[in-house]
């Protein structure tokens, strides 16, 4: 569902971000991706968005080819991944309801179908009784559920978390981990990027390492 | 879709009204723009009015002198039959010159006696002229050259005077509608790029989630486009009121026949649709141009 082949970037700066990236990552499953800063986490997955494009070398993900892919054609392609970002991103003057809700009525979904969907998605990440409140209202750790709820609503086969933990305390961040897995049961792809050694080493799961654009190491099991 | 158009519009208008300052202030240049654009457009037409209206007055009159012969008046009157273009001839006489100037000035009876003992007024033919063929300047300069003839008065300095005129009128109201909707262009292309701004984190979500570029682009079309209208229609409004009470007062006020206004009515088509186009282009195309920029995510 992920396949990355002899991925290289060089942004237009000169910059080598990605040296010869080859990955695979199947359906259904849990991966960390790790790696000092600069190694070039985001910029991989800015290539799983469409965000950039490589400079050589192929990406596919959940079916589009994203070398051959028409910029028409961009949006369907990040209706299938949820991305959760380490700022949150929550509309402020909008409430956590609202906040979810947007994300599906943007993709044109039906009012039915979101009157249904948001308060079950909000359920699943234990928001239920903060819909009527506004971002500012809720601390970092549910904001980042919201963002969460977000990434969810529109049933994507991957989320993408970009440093999901970086501003919630400990318990906050096994909290989100813990969600996470969650959804990973239910069948979702779901990998994140982190500099958090503890959480990798808590959660038993596949770890790729990045260095300097480099894979350095894939290994199963973070211990 | 009623719903989901509901939360569209509702979106457009909480967007005016949050950017309600800089919408106020393009609607304000807008109106003004179109508002110079409209007064050209009218100045134009008047121009034009007045330009047709001494046009097809296309009479001459030949002064004759005192001293004219018989001979030379007969052949200056088969000159005249001659002219095909001539439709009309009217001989008057000194008697008649004086008779007519008498009754145009109903004033000092003592003044016209002496005038009838020593008559300087000359005698002259008055010819009119085919109103489909505009030069009449070949037959004046014919008739300039016969003997027997004074002078000839006919209005063609006055003509090249208003069509010149009225070319640069024309032409400088023409540069004046490009370059206000340049203007105006650059107006609303501030106010959505203000607009724009204030939703930043809106739209990087939305382009996040997989909305298409058309889904995001078209609240924000809207908006410029609802601006341009509205500015339209005040625009249309204002120049209704500052005609009728205005221009044609100023107009009016020479008194003279051939300046008299045209009515707003023949022109309204004129003014109304540059109006709502530039309003359509100017608020449609700014806002596309300033909303490029945030979808290259
Ligand atoms: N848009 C860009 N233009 C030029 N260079 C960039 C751009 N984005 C990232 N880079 C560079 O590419 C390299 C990889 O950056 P990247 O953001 O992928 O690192 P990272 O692994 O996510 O780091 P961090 O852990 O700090 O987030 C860095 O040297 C960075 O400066
Ligand atoms: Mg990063």
């Amino acid at each position: 569902m992920i396949e990355l082949r002899d991925v290289h970037k060089v942004y237009s700066n000169g910059t080598n971000a990605l040296k010869g990236i080859d990955i695979n990552i199947d359906q259904g499953e849990f991966l960390f991706i790790v790696g000092p800063s600069g190694a070039g986490k985001s910029t991989f997955t800015k290539l799983l968005l469409r965000e950039e494009t490589p400079s050589s070398g192929s990406v596919m993900v959940n079916g589009y080819n994203l070398v051959k892919m028409r910029r028409s054609k961009i949006p369907y392609l990040r209706r299938t991944i949820g991305v959760v970002f380490q700022d949150f991103r929550l509309i402020d003057n909008k409430t956590i309801y609202e906040n979810v809700a947007f994300a599906m009525r943007v993709i044109g979904a039906s009012p039915k179908n979101i009157r249904k969907r948001v308060p079950y998605v909000l359920g699943l990440v234990g928001l239920a009784s903060k819909a009527k409140s506004f971002p500012r209202e809720i601390s970092g750790g549910e904001q980042q559920r919201v963002a969460l709820a977000r990434a969810l609503v529109n049933n994507p086969a991957i989320i993408i978390a970009d440093e999901p933990t970086g501003n919630v305390d400990p318990q906050m961040s096994r909290e989100i981990m813990d969600l996470l897995c969650e959804i990973n049961k239910r069948g979702t792809t779901v990998l994140v990027v982190t500099h958090d050694h503890d959480i990798v080493q808590e959660y038993d799961k596949r770890v790729i390492t990045i260095k300097d654009g480099v894979i350095v190491s894939d290994k199963e099991g973070g211990k | 879709m009623g719903e989901r158009l509901s939360y569209f519009l509702k979106d457009v208008f909480k967007s005016i009204w949050r950017n309600r300052m800089m919408a106020l202030a393009s609607l304000f240049v807008l109106v003004s723009c179109m508002l110079i654009m409209g007064t050209s457009v009218i100045i134009s037409f008047n121009i034009n009015a007045v330009a047709e209206k001494i046009e097809n007055q296309n009479e001459i009159v030949i002064f004759l002198r005192d001293d004219i012969t018989q001979a030379e008046l007969t052949d200056l009157e088969r000159s005249i039959e001659r002219d095909s273009r001539i439709t009309k001839s009217i001989y008057f006489s000194k008697e008649q010159a004086l008779q007519e100037y008498i009754e145009q000035q109903d004033g000092d009876e003592y003044l016209y006696e002496s005038l009838k003992e020593d008559n300087v007024l000359p005698a002259s033919f008055r010819l009119s002229f085919d109103n489909s063929d505009g030069k009449i300047s070949d037959s004046v300069s014919t008739f300039e050259k016969m003997a027997g003839v004074e002078k000839i008065r006919f209005n063609k300095d006055l003509v090249d005077k208003v069509d010149n005129f009225s070319k640069i009128i024309n032409f400088v109201g023409i540069w004046l509608i490009i370059v206000l909707a340049i203007v105006s262009l650059f107006i609303i292309q501030n106010t959505i790029k203000i607009a724009l701004f204030t939703r930043k984190k809106e739209i990087n979500i939305m382009k996040y989630v997989g909305a298409t570029d058309s889904f995001i682009q078209a609240p924000f079309v809207l908006e410029g486009v609802l601006i341009g209208i509205v500015s339209s229609a005040v625009a249309f409004g204002i120049q209704y009121i500052l005609y009728q009470k205005v221009i044609s007062g100023i107009l009016d006020s020479f008194g003279i026949d051939l300046i008299s206004a045209v009515p707003f009515s023949e022109m309204q088509l004129y003014i109304l649709v540059p109006f709502a186009l530039t309003g359509l282009i100017v608020g449609g195309i700014g806002s596309l141009m300033s909303i490029r920029k945030y979808l290259q995510v």
